[in-house]
């Protein structure tokens, strides 16, 4: 299975509760978990899963792995978006790759340092 | 087992006895005709490609074209099948599942819209004649394509559950031990047992899924041209087809479990040696599913009343009852029985009397290297 990976440094303002959206793109289905520091805290696909203040995130690493499975019928092509959010500030990261036969499950990884 | 073999011996018995009606009189009876045809430019035309191009992007389509004129040493080429769908050349990653299965028709049209070209020889050049070629394009959507039933939703529910309480297991935190392929990325080694717990939990995905419930409407279109040798000035319109199917289907946990109602209204006009014809088909079919799962019989009902737009010819009709009892995922048997259109037959009755085994054998249309994705 191939695993497509993205490693990223997200900035944090001082102020103001962070959440995280994890979406999956082109209309496919799958599943996966949100880590903290090796903690799981919710799973993927989610809306504006709560993370806490900058306090709480400073030099911490966020990791989200998901598995998507090419079940849409117009297309092999799949795609994670990785979104967040503190109080209207938003840094959004796009993972995207086409699965090598048709029907193929693909892997993501992403790991995000907070600072 | 022991109904399949009653069933079979059934069909043999009723075979025999509807010999008496002309089997030579059953060739031309299409029982899914109300579907709206996938790739309408190659009905037009009457072709039926081995190999279909569906290329992913406007650059694999420019290379289809020419890699295809240079094959055939001509500036327009003669072999050509191509399907593309626009809207799928480009990522959508804001698209997700929920929004995929929405009944917005704008959408629905766009996500859906597909175009289908084609290219074939109609005549070859003999004595002195030049050699013709058939040029077919056509474009099919879907205006509305129904929802997920409530299998379909539990079924995505059971996937997402599934990757859920299993990616730990499929992919580690640290992935630095994972080794490369030729191009750098990382490969997850999934094991035979992992990976049979997948796809039995994606197969009960597909089986749920393509049982969409509620309106279904598409629309398609397509015409035919042929010219001499490469002359395309010169083309004449050899055929024409337009195609309007709705269909409603019922939930499984209904009273009537599942049904189908179907409505087509089509336009096909053809220019044969005779002269051109035209005919306009209205019509419908209504199909029952048993809802047992161990004994998946179907049993339909189809009205299609045919307008020849010719002098001198009259109105004429099909009214079949189909039954189809499905063996496993590639085997049925079924029987056909009724009063087809009366231009299929050259002074016979038209009355039909099918029996036969539906076999899917062999793999179907070859789909053409890495241009080709779906």
């Amino acid at each position: 299975m191939k695993l497509v990976t993205l490693e990223a440094d997200v900035h944090l303002e001082k102020d103001g509760a962070v959440t995280i959206t994890v979406m999956i793109g082109e209309g496919q289905i799958g599943g996966g978990v949100v880590k903290i520091d090796g903690k799981q805290i919710g799973v993927t696909p989610v809306s504006k899963l709560s993370l806490g203040t900058e306090s709480d995130l400073k030099g911490k690493t966020i990791l989200i792995k998901t598995i998507v499975a090419d079940e849409n019928p117009e297309t092999n092509k799949t795609s994670v978006t990785y979104g967040f959010d503190q109080d209207g500030k938003q840094q959004q990261f796009v993972s995207k790759a086409e699965v090598d036969h048709d029907k193929d499950t693909i892997g993501y990884w992403a790991k995000f340092k907070l600072s | 087992m022991n109904k399949i073999l009653l069933l079979v011996v059934a069909v043999l018995l009723l075979s025999s006895a509807s010999m008496t009606y002309g089997v030579d009189q059953v060739q031309s009876l299409d029982v899914g005709s109300l579907s709206v045809p996938d790739t309408p430019a190659f009905e037009v035309l009457g072709v039926s490609p081995s190999s279909v191009a569906r290329p992913g992007s406007v650059h694999e389509l420019v290379t289809t074209l020419f890699s295809s004129s240079r094959e055939n040493d001509s500036s327009f080429p003669k072999n050509l099948a191509i399907e593309f769908s626009p809207y799928w050349w480009s990522y959508h990653p804001d698209l997700t599942w929920d929004q995929f299965n929405d009944e917005k028709i704008a959408d629905n049209l766009l996500r859906t819209l597909s175009f289908s070209l084609a290219t074939a020889k109609t005549t070859t050049a003999i004595a002195g004649q030049p050699e013709t070629t058939g040029l077919g394009i056509g474009f099919r959507t879907s205006l509305l394509k129904g929802t997920p039933s409530k299998n379909g939703k539990t079924a995505h529910d059971n996937v997402k559950n599934y990757f859920q309480n299993n990616v730990d297991a499929l992919i580690p935190d640290n992935i630095d031990a994972l080794p490369k392929d030729s191009a750098g990325n990382r490969i997850l080694n999934v094991d035979k047992i992992a990976d049979a717990r997948i796809q039995a939990v994606l197969e009960d995905f597909r089986k749920a899924n393509l049982n969409r419930v509620g309106l279904r409407v598409e629309v398609a279109g397509a015409s035919a041209f042929e010219y001499e040798d490469d002359n395309t000035s010169q083309a004449r319109t050899k055929s024409a087809g337009a195609w309007i199917n709705a269909a409603y289907r019922t939930d499984s946990d209904t009273a009537l479990h599942q049904l189908d109602f179907l409505g087509v209204v089509r336009y096909l006009w053809n220019h044969t040696a005779d002269g051109k014809v035209k005919t306009y088909d209205i019509g419908g079919r209504i199909i029952w599913i048993s809802p047992k799962d161990d004994f998946p019989l179907s049993l339909s009902a189809e009205y299609v009343r045919r307008f020849v737009l010719e002098k001198d010819s009259q109105d004429t009709k099909k009214i079949v009852l189909i039954t189809e009892y499905r063996v496993d995922k590639t085997t049925s048997v079924f029987a056909t029985f009724g009063q087809d259109f009366d231009q299929n037959y050259q002074g016979g009755k038209p009355f039909v009397s099918l029996f036969g085994i539906n076999l899917a054998l062999g793999k179907g249309p070859v789909v053409q290297d890495n241009l080709l994705k779906k």
